[in-house]
């Protein structure tokens, strides 16, 4: 409850402190009160992981008002079983500079120790941090293999976080035109 | 006891077994319709096909692929109307599969959600691409578009022959104000009611029963909803929109996860798509339905 209200006030405070500069920078369908609710009748909801999810997708997943469709990352059971939701990947409301001083786009990256910088939580490696600056340039590659598909994987053929393994597979096109985000990112 | 439990796990196994065919991470349920001789349509978006389960076992009896991914679904007299998302038209298939006509232009709409007045001869469709209700002949000639001036965001509808009205659900549109919402028209697209889903109820304080109503139905002075993001399935007065019941989780324990539509079977059960879940849940609202 009293976190309830503390985020109430933090998002009222926010919504009036925060200048039109900063709301423009927001996707204009990415409403603060798109997403956040205080008063439900039914007892409040805050937001964790799988209501997130539930919450993205009631817009971008099938029969969702938005155009643009997302699914999950997850194995097509060749890998080792794994699964990544909308927040391992996406800060809900900005798009954050990334550490080599560009800005990321798409909201990948979150600022997981308040650095301002965006990361992502890897599931073998730790906090790492993610570069997203343009949709063809999806790899970063040596020697800091940081781009928004290299990052996490570590048993992939192609593409990880390491020189190991294969880092010419299709470099500097459009990934998601093949690994379609729609589609879990397989193919 | 121990014999209504036996049935009990036999009604269940049933409604896991029909739909692990069905499921895997791969599955997606989005709409659901009657259909015809004691079946259900399901249409999944994912494995892009209309499957015809049987409503007596819940199992699957057999399958139509579509060429593309399938948001709504209807049939009427022996004519199957799908929604194709990828072609962006309606397609009716008639006996035998066979693909009759496609309604609309490709690429013209994203026909979320189908509804049919047989007696009128009338197909609405929720078109999320112009974000409008659209009404077509059965022979699929436009004709004109319902609640132009209402409407913000539709995404799912429904047509209640009995009173001859139709209900929309619209996600409405926070900028400017405008809470979701539940409209009901009648067949000439005259607006007869509106149940928002948030009121204000002082100067800084609202109170919300929903937020992201998709599939919505009429049963007599009911009106039976699922919110795909609050995870649950409603029943509203229809008159004073007050919330008479919720559920978020099915007679047989599954969790709504994105629930996208919901019907009503004969006795008071109701079917919802869990699209998460990957599966159809089944609720019991003999008590709450007249
Ligand atoms: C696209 C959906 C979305 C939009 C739009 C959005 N938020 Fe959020 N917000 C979230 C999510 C999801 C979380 C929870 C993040 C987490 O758990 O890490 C959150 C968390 C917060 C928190 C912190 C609460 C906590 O539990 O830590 C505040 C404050 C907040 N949002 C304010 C705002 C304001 C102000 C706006 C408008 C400028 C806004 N949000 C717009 C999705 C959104
Ligand atoms: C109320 C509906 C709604 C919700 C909820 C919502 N979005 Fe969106 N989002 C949109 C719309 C609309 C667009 C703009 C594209 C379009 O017109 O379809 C968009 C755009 C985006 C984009 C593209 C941004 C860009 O700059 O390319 C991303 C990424 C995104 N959303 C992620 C999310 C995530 C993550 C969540 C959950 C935290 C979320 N959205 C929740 C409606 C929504
Ligand atoms: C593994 C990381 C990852 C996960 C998990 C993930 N996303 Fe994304 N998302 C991305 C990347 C990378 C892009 C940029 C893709 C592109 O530009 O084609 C993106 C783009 C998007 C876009 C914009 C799409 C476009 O075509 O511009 C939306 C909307 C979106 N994501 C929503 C979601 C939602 C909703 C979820 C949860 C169901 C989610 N994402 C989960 C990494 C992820
Ligand atoms: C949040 C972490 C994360 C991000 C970001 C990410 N992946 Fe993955 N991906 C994984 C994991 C975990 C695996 C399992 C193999 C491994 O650990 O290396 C995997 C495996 C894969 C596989 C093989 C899956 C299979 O089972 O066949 C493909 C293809 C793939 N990823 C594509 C992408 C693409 C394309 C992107 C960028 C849009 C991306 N991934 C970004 C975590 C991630
Ligand atoms: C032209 C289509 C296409 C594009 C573009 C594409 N891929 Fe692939 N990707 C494939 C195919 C096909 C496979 C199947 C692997 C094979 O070659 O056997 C694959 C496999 C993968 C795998 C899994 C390898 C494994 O462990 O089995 C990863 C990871 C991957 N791609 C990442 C990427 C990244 C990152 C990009 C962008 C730099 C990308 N792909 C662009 C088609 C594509």
């Amino acid at each position: 409850m009293i976190r309830a209200l503390a985020v109430y006030l933090a998002i009222t405070a926010l919504a009036t402190l925060i200048p039109a500069d900063r709301a423009d920078a927001l996707i204009s369908a990415h409403q603060c009160a798109y997403c956040h609710t205080t008063h439900l009748a039914l007892g409040d909801t805050l937001l964790h992981a799988a209501s997130v999810e539930a919450l993205c997708l009631s817009c971008h997943g099938p029969a969702g008002i938005s155009v643009l469709k997302a699914e999950v990352h997850t194995d097509s059971t060749i890998a080792p079983s794994f699964r990544h939701t909308c927040l391992d990947c996406h800060n809900p409301h900005d798009n954050l500079p990334n550490w080599k001083g560009g800005e990321n786009i798409a909201l990948v990256g979150l600022d997981l120790e308040d650095l301002g910088v965006a990361r992502i939580l890897t599931p073998n490696s730790g906090i790492r941090n993610v570069v997203f600056e343009n949709r063809t340039a999806f790899t970063q590659g040596s020697p800091d293999y940081d781009g928004a598909c290299e990052t996490c994987h570590t048993l992939t053929r192609f593409h990880r976080n390491t020189a190991d393994g294969t880092h010419t597979h299709q470099v500097d096109t459009t990934c998601t035109s093949c690994h379609n985000h729609g589609n879990y990112f397989l193919r | 006891m121990k014999y209504q439990s036996s049935i009990f796990w036999v009604a269940f196994l049933g409604l896991m077994l029909s739909f692990s065919s069905f499921a895997g991470a791969a599955s997606s349920p989005v709409r659901i319709a009657e259909g015809p001789k004691d079946t259900v349509l399901v249409s999944d978006y994912r494995r892009q096909s209309i499957v015809h389960v049987d409503l007596k076992n819940l199992k699957q009896r057999r399958k139509l692929r579509i060429d593309g991914k399938p948001l709504g679904v209807v049939w009427a007299d022996g004519l199957l109307y799908v929604g194709n998302e990828s072609r962006g038209q309606v397609e009716v298939y008639g006996s035998g599969s066979k693909l009759i006509r496609a309604i609309g232009e490709p690429g013209g709409m994203i026909p979320n959600d189908l509804a049919i007045d047989r007696e009128g001869g009338r197909l609405f469709v929720a078109d999320c691409r112009d974000q409008a209700v659209k009404v077509f002949t059965l022979d699929g000639d436009y004709l004109f578009n319902i609640g132009a001036a209402s409407l913000s965001q539709p995404v799912a509808l429904s047509y209640d022959p009995h009173r001859r009205e139709l209900l929309v659900s619209d996600f409405g549109c926070p900028e400017e104000g405008i809470p979701s919402a539940v409209y009901i028209f009648d067949g000439e697209g005259a607006q007869l009611a509106r149940i928002p889903g948030s009121q204000k109820t002082g100067m800084f304080s609202s109170t919300t029963t929903f937020l992201r109503p998709q599939g919505v139905v009429a049963s007599a002075d009911r009106i039976c909803l699922v919110d795909s993001f609050l995870g649950r399935l409603l029943v509203l007065d229809r008159v004073s929109g007050s919330l008479l019941a919720s559920f978020d989780t099915s007679s047989f324990g599954e969790k709504l996860l994105l629930p996208l539509d919901l019907l009503l079977l004969p006795g008071g059960d109701v079917l919802v798509t869990n699209n998460r879940a990957g599966c159809l849940s089944r609720f019991s609202l003999a008590e709450v339905l007249p």
